[in-house]
């Protein structure tokens, strides 16, 4: 999932930092005193999830997090994904700096997505809270795969057979995030249902 | 206070910093280097695994697009000395994923130079180094014997085999030195982002308290 330096071309960057300029500053703007813990730890959870491989294939598969990021976080999900991706670059040469803006926004726009499609069922019923959350764990990773491809295909064409195929790299790795979302979920509405709220 | 979710979330923090499973992904790493007359590039995944089919890129200095190339299963690639300049190899691993290596101008140089010697026909009286395991030698006297090398060809050959040797033995070490460059984060790097992490945190949630401070001084 992380775009490596010297990729992409210079528009995708630059639409990249812009998109992640904008969503920082929404979830700055919207997180309150009482999310700084949450968001903290979810970008530490973030930034180590990616070294959690699953020996799928030859491509890139590693654990994301950012369904439950974006599920627990809202617009906050922005910050705590820059910073963890930006220490990520810094510490572990994943991905890099030109770059940051746009694997931010394609993993943390996602995380917002399904934030909106998901949240609200979360509070409902075990059952339908069950399949929400792993929904959003499937579907943070496929949107991800999607932009992944677009911000690729946006800067050479070539490479648009090579996107596809991420997505379907992708694919064991959505279902257990979406796994993962589940079990988290089920976790935190047993014992602290009003974290969800 | 939300004690459990942050139990949980320290766990999955634990499993990344403990249980790290031999990986895919992220960084491609390529190593390359010149022996004899041909460059030899090898490009893994961090975790090790090799960058196999990937695409293989040299540049010159000018970024001028010089060969390519695919790796093969083991993620190797060869391809003779294409210019003596400062070369870039970059390998292209699919998905985002890229890395390089450069090879500087002088290391090629200092090949090319004993390369450039190799070239050129040895001198008249070494090939009768047969001559030195002849039955007869001393009824062979003649003036251009092993006994006419002057000291400057002497010395050339001498640096052309060393050289050559040099190559030969240091082969294995090379490919040891590819072999264990780890491009895997350590448990320091990773202690470090999670250091960042929290230090963020207590510097947010200092302004925080200084808000409310502040807000309840005016009350």
């Amino acid at each position: 999932m992380h775009i490596a330096e010297g990729v992409l071309s210079g528009p995708v960057l630059a639409a990249g930092f812009a998109v992640t300029a904008v969503g920082i500053g929404i979830g700055l703007k919207k997180l309150d005193s009482e999310q700084i813990p949450e968001t903290g730890i979810l970008a530490a959870a973030f930034f180590v999830a990616s070294l959690v491989h699953v020996p799928v294939g030859p491509a890139n598969v590693h654990l994301i997090l950012n369904g439950i990021v974006g599920l627990m976080l809202g617009w906050a999900a922005f910050p705590a994904i820059a910073v963890a991706l930006l220490l990520q670059a810094v510490f572990f040469q994943f991905g890099g700096l030109t770059t940051l803006g746009v694997n931010t926004a394609i993993m943390a726009l996602p995380a917002v997505t399904c934030y909106y499609l998901f949240a609200p069922f979360i509070k409902k019923k075990t059952k339908i809270a069950s399949v929400a959350a792993f929904a959003c764990g499937f579907m943070a990773v496929f949107l991800g795969t999607i932009l992944l491809g677009g911000a690729l295909y946006f800067s050479d064409e070539n490479f648009f057979e090579v996107a596809s195929v991420a997505v379907s790299a992708h694919i064991p790795i959505m279902i257990i995030e979406g796994f993962i979302t589940l079990f988290c979920i089920a976790f935190i509405k047993k014992v602290r249902p009003e974290m969800l709220g | 206070m939300r004690k459990q979710f942050i139990i949980l979330m320290m766990i999955f923090t634990g499993w990344g910093v403990l249980g790290i499973a031999p990986a895919y992904a992220h960084r491609v790493t390529v190593f390359a280097w010149a022996e004899g007359e041909t460059i030899y590039c090898t490009a893994k995944f961090s975790g090790g695994r090799a960058a196999r089919e990937s695409l293989v890129e040299v540049y010159d200095s000018q970024k001028k697009l010089l060969l390519q190339g695919k790796s093969d299963n083991n993620g190797a690639f060869s391809f003779p000395i294409p210019k003596i300049d400062d070369l870039l190899i970059v390998v292209e691993a699919g998905a985002g994923h890229r890395g390089s290596w450069q090879i500087k101008k002088a290391e090629l140089e200092m090949k090319a130079n004993s390369d450039s010697n190799a070239d050129r026909p040895l001198p008249a009286a070494l090939p009768p180094a047969a001559a030195v395991g002849d039955s007869e030698p001393k009824i062979n006297p003649e003036p251009q014997s092993t006994v006419s090398v002057d000291s400057k060809e002497l010395e050339r050959v001498v640096a052309e085999v060393v050289a050559r040797t040099l190559d030969q033995k240091l082969h294995p070490l090379t490919v040891m030195i590819a072999e264990s460059l780890n491009p895997d984060p350590g448990f320091r790097e990773i202690m470090g982002g999670l250091g960042y992490i929290f230090g963020l945190i207590g510097i947010a949630a200092y302004f925080q308290s200084r808000k409310r401070t502040s807000k309840s001084d005016r009350n």
